[in-house]
């Protein structure tokens, strides 16, 4: 059957206007998708050696202060060289193994930021929303919004009528009188047209994949992530496979076969998650940003009144103003205690914020089972990374590591001292722990199997249809 | 060759063949005559095996066609009243195509010959079939049946539509297939080109086989008046019965 | 002959299972979008109110310090929600909502809902405007896929041809047909949509609501009815209503789905945004713009005491750290609205991307007038952030005269002010752009949706004329 399969697609699809159409059009729009991503994740990473350089050299100088101290303990240094609270380390989120597969929440949430005692940890990510928001409102085109989006309208419009089209023509009937059943024959056209498509586009992720964005190497994480994303690239065209199977076995008219899978792929890919969407905020609503920033502007105004005291306010903005060198130790000090008040104040609040946050998230999870588009992008975006979770992960360490360098500096600012080398030395630069590629499997485990088993019942279902007598499907 | 025996289909409520009982040896030619739903396609479906028979068996050499439908099959060539090809595929493809379904693997030459067998001029065979008449492509639907080398023809209003020379030239072709020795089940609107080219006719109507006519012993008026009649007398079904 | 044509139409999909079933789903969306639409924006509006009641109080309860200190201490615009975002939300979303208004800093937009809306935010949000925009031209594509191309298949075209129905009535019988039927479908939900977001209680009423209302009226008729003359036209194009199915939903697939986003990637793409650690670092250094200026410090005093009309500096009636503070600050103005600006034009660059894809994508042309009329546009944003940034300098300037003026006698940063000064700074109230003031803006968004009408209407008749002559020739 395959041979005769090929013969028939070979000159009615393959070489034929829609399937040439089809393949170029995967080539071209799935080439510009990877190379899109590819330029994308250069310059993001491009931006980030820059910005990490700056504040590395500015530390290396620091260093350099504090080595000179040291080395000369009975001369008298600058007031401001080498001070703990002069310590800016660069946090950074490097783009993902995978992050040239998905913009995601990449264009959305911050990836860098500066940890210095200065700052309060509920600070910590500001002055990164200077994207277009037109732009973010539309959305971007990359490799994971073609599978979600565009692979399965190719797959419909490439088999919707593979079996209706023979049997309107009345094609069928000749074919049925030759071949001792149909089944095969559709189901290898359907294979043929299909396979064509996800082979094309497998091919053209492959090469995205295998060649690594910018300077980056082609690690053994990109791989492993690779080999996810292209796992549940499979699993969601394995649905959309077995759900036009079932249409074409079950419906008899191209057109309603059509319209019925436009309708499902509509309803998958759009309303499902804009009305999920926007039950759940109703239902559910998203912690509001403006009440936990009144409460924190409240608690840290509280703190600020101790230093207040002391200095009318004016000193923390001001300190060149009002410092003297003699004073600096104490600002310090002072400035070090009231923001480790505002910090215990915020704190709570802060973790209340996310907590709140994420048990909304885990309620709104639960949606996804309303539409295999959905999951599928979850898959996605968290295989290439580029999804919320990600990005809420690097905040979170982010927060951990600020309040760790503010732990280790405390002792010697209020000492009203400097670090000593070998204590600097020991704190290691900030990096960003990746989710590895087994652990978002495990993650991703019950969506996926659940639309796993969904391509199956619907592919049991079509089979058991096809497999019923001529009468049924043919006539 | 082809045989019905006691041969009944019902949709649902609807008995659309009731007992029908009917043969058909080689050399011969059953035409089935009878208006829209009297139930000629019904059997010719039943023969094809595309629908199971709620009693009785419609057997091809001897075999039930809905316990062997390859096997029957292979003995089977059809002609429905359109035969639909791929028009993007020529007539030599399209006749490729259909015998590789059919499990034949034939030789261009062999395939050349079989759609000149059946009357279609070789200039046109490489040519595509969406640029073919409906006459061109019956040809084709002959072709698939004599590369085939199937014994038995079943042909579902083959005439219709088609202008008075393509149906010359398919009711010639007809009767060479009977002279070969193909036994050919035919249903037909047309008592003319029935008389014309069939051995025996069969009168349907309301799923009965209601009367069968050596076409040799009457002429074209007779036949016509004859079924006329049939299809006048309401009683006539339940005589039959 | 028209009128009779489009009666026949509106019996048949008065009778149609298809239309109604597409008639209820639209409603019934359309329906659900607008109620928790406005449910949305009454919830916005009131953490909005909260939100600036709990700054009034705060800043009012900050305690005694130094007015700059105050300035530092600062306040919070936030970008009120007009009503009509209950109808069309634009870029409400994905703009910041909040402007810190801090001395020394023009900050930028802060807090953006879409970063709460999780992983499937890209995809789509349920408003009345995306329903309309996006999902009401698939459910007109279903309904009119057969208009012509059913008739063709069943033979009445030809019929019709017959009996010396021209093209031009034809075509004007099923578009007239077609509007009418989805017109008594789709115009009372939008007047409904329309009024409902436009009186939803206990939000802001744009004052030239009326007008941006009648505006997104015509937008979306004009829209709608083009949609409709473009589903006919290839309708009669295509020989069955299969392929005309497959031809308006790829239409529709490549149109208003595909190309949108990746005109949107090619935007971003050819135009870059600037790397926020980058622009950050611009901001910093505009911010320090008067202390790195050293020929400018040093020129202060002089300048102050000739402002001042005395010789030296212990004559000044003021006091000049007071003087120097409110210096620096104006001294940073040009330099932020350049880096500002630069960011701006990066954005207009991308924008042009949009507008030419737009030749192509109709939907990005609507969606930027809808956005506009409703209030929620980037250049609504825009005139949000720069109120913010005129009622920061109003108030920075206001602190710092009082530290010159009444902190004339206080040595450096010693003068201290009260809650009778924070009581005298105005909260932010935003005044929204009158749409008239930039309707220009949005003209030729217009003209190119009023060019697809035309378009469409001559399409029609054209792909009308083409059927007939097919079938009366074959």
């Amino acid at each position: 059957m395959k041979s005769i399969t090929f013969f028939l697609e070979r000159r009615t699809f393959l070489f034929a206007a829609p399937g040439i159409a089809l393949v170029a059009s995967l080539f071209i729009l799935g080439g510009y998708a990877a190379y899109s991503g590819k330029s994308q994740v250069a310059r993001i990473t491009q931006a980030q050696v820059d910005y990490a350089q700056t504040r590395n050299d500015a530390l290396d100088a620091w260093r350099d202060e504090l080595v000179e101290i040291e080395s000369a303990p009975g001369a008298s240094a600058p007031a401001y060289a080498a001070r703990p609270m002069s310590i800016r380390k660069p946090a950074v989120a490097p783009a993902a193994p995978l992050g040239d597969f998905a913009i995601g929440a990449s264009d959305l949430l911050p990836a860098q930021t500066e940890l210095s005692a200065w700052v309060n940890p509920a600070d910590l990510f500001s002055e990164y929303e200077f994207a277009n928001p037109t732009l973010l409102s539309i959305g971007r085109f990359d490799l994971s919004m073609m599978v979600v989006l565009l692979l399965p309208l190719l797959m419909i419009a490439a088999s919707f009528d593979i079996w209706s089209a023979e049997r309107e023509s009345t094609r069928a009937r000749l074919i049925a009188a030759q071949a001792g059943a149909v089944k095969p024959l559709i189901w290898s056209r359907l294979i043929f047209r299909n396979g064509l498509i996800w082979g094309v586009f497998t091919l053209v992720a492959l090469a995205a994949g295998l060649a690594a964005p910018g300077a980056q190497e082609l690690s053994s994480t990109r791989l492993a992530n690779l080999a996810g994303w292209i796992g549940a690239a499979w699993i969601y065209g394995a649905f959309w496979f077995a759900l036009i199977a079932f249409a074409v076995a079950y419906f008899r008219r191209s057109e309603i076969i059509a319209a019925t899978l436009f309708a499902l792929w509509a309803s998958f890919a759009f309303l499902t998650p804009a009305i999920g969407g926007a039950v759940s905020e109703a239902l559910y609503p998203p912690p509001s940003r403006l009440a936990a920033l009144s409460e924190m502007r409240d608690a840290k105004s509280e703190a600020g009144k101790a230093t207040a005291e002391l200095t009318k306010g004016f000193l923390a903005d001001h300190p060149e103003m009002t410092v003297s060198d003699d004073d600096v130790p104490f600002y310090y000090a002072s400035t070090w205690l009231a923001n480790r008040e505002a910090a215990t104040r915020t704190a709570p609040i802060l973790r209340a914020f996310e907590e709140s946050r994420q048990q909304r998230q885990e309620t709104i999870n639960l949606l996804q089972y309303l539409s295999p588009a959905v999951i599928a992008n979850r898959a996605l975006l968290s295989f290439a990374g580029g999804d919320v979770d990600r990005y809420r992960a690097y905040q979170a360490e982010a927060r951990a590591a600020l309040a760790d360098l503010s732990e280790r500096i405390g002792p010697a600012v209020v000492a009203k001292q400097r670090l000593s080398l070998a204590a600097y030395d020991a704190m290691a630069p900030f990096a960003f722990t990746e989710t590895t590629a087994g652990d978002k499997a495990r993650d991703l485990a019950a969506p996926v199997a659940f639309l796993l088993a969904l391509a199956l019942a619907l592919g049991w279902g079509a089979r058991r249809r096809l497999g019923a007598p001529l009468e049924k499907i043919l006539l | 060759m082809l045989e019905a025996k006691s041969l009944s289909k019902s949709f649902g409520a609807v008995n659309a063949l009731n007992d029908l009982n009917l043969s058909v040896q080689e050399g011969e030619i059953l035409c089935l005559l009878g208006a829209n739903g009297a139930g000629k396609t019904t059997t010719i479906n039943l023969f094809l095996g595309f629908l199971e028979p709620s009693a009785g068996e419609a057997l091809i050499d001897g075999v039930a066609a809905h316990q062997d439908p390859a096997g029957t099959k292979a003995k089977l060539g059809y002609i429905p009243e359109q035969v639909a090809l791929y028009p993007q595929l020529s007539g030599l493809e399209n006749l490729d195509y259909f015998l590789r379904l059919a499990g034949v693997q034939a030789k261009e030459t062999e395939l050349l010959e079989a759609l000149e067998a059946a009357g279609l001029e070789r200039a046109a065979a490489p040519r595509k079939a969406g640029t073919y008449s409906k006459g061109m492509r019956q040809k084709v639907g002959i072709g698939v049946a004599l590369a085939k080398k199937a014994p038995v023809l079943l042909l579902d209003e083959p005439l219709s539509g088609l202008d008075p020379s393509a149906a010359n030239d398919l009711c010639g072709s007809l009767r060479q297939l009977r002279d070969n020795g193909r036994a050919i089940l035919m249903a037909t609107h047309d008592v003319f080109r029935a008389k014309e080219v069939g051995t025996r006719i069969g009168i349907m109507k309301g799923g009965y086989l209601v009367d069968q006519l050596e076409a040799d012993k009457l002429d074209a008026r007779e036949i016509e008046q004859i079924y006329l009649s049939h299809m006048h007398d309401g009683a006539d079904a339940a005589n039959a019965a | 002959m028209i009128s009779a044509i489009a009666h026949k139409e509106l019996k048949i999909y008065l009778r149609s299972g298809v239309f109604l079933a597409v008639a209820a789903a639209l409603i019934g969306l359309i329906v659900m979008s607008v109620v928790l639409s406005v449910q949305r924006v009454t919830a916005f509006e009131h953490e909005r109110a909260s939100a600036v009641a709990a700054d009034r109080t705060i800043w009012d309860e900050q305690g005694v310090k130094n007015p700059h200190g105050a300035a530092h201490f600062a306040r919070y615009a936030f970008r009120p929600t007009p009503t009509l975002a209950a109808f069309d939300p634009g870029v409400s979303d994905y703009a910041g909502m909040a402007l810190w208004m801090e001395a020394h800093y023009q900050n930028p937009a802060v807090f953006r809902r879409a970063e709460e809306q999780g992983d499937t935010g890209w995809i789509a949000s349920l408003s009345p405007a995306w329903i309309l925009q996006t999902m009401t031209p698939l459910f007109i594509f279903l309904v009119l896929f057969g208009a012509i191309a059913g008739e063709r298949e069943s033979g009445t075209l030809r019929q019709n041809a017959a009996l010396g129905v021209s093209p031009r009535a034809l075509a004007g019988g099923k578009l007239g047909g077609a509007a009418l039927s989805l017109g008594v479908v789709i115009a009372p939900v939008l007047a409904g949509a329309l009024f409902v977001a436009a009186g939803a209680g206990g939000t802001v009423t744009l004052e030239d609501n009326a007008l941006r209302i009648a505006g997104l009226t015509l937008t979306y008729g004009v829209f709608l009815l083009a949609v409709g003359a473009i589903a006919i036209g290839i309708s009669a194009l295509c020989r069955d209503r299969r392929s005309a199915l497959i031809a308006l939903v790829s239409i529709w697939a490549v149109s208003f789905v595909f190309t949108p986003r990746l005109a949107g990637d090619i935007a971003a793409s050819t135009h870059p945004e600037p790397d926020a650690g980058a622009f950050t670092a611009a901001l910093q250094k505009a911010a320090r713009g008067l202390g790195a200026d050293a020929e400018a410090m040093a020129a202060l005093p002089s300048e102050a005491m000739a402002e001042y009309g005395v010789e030296r500096m212990e004559d000044l009636p003021i006091n000049f750290l007071g003087y120097r503070l409110q210096k620096a600050e104006e001294y940073a103005y040009d330099l932020f609205a350049e880096v500002y600006a630069r960011l701006g034009a990066v954005h207009d660059a991308q924008e042009r991307i949009l507008s030419a894809a737009s030749v192509i994508s109709p939907v990005i042309a609507v969606e930027r007038l809808s956005s506009g009329l409703a209030g929620v546009d980037r250049l609504h944003q825009q005139a949000f952030i720069d109120n913010a940034e005129a009622h920061r300098r109003v108030i920075v300037e206001q602190l710092n005269r009082d530290f010159m003026i009444h902190g004339a006698d206080a040595s450096g940063a010693a003068y201290t002010a009260d809650e009778n000064l924070w009581r005298q700074i105005e909260d932010f109230d935003h005044e929204a752009l009158p749409f008239r003031a930039v309707a220009g803006s949005y003209l030729s968004s217009a003209l190119l949706l009023l060019a697809y009408l035309l378009g469409s209407i001559v399409f029609v008749r054209w792909a009308v004329a083409r059927a007939q002559k097919r079938v009366i020739q074959s």
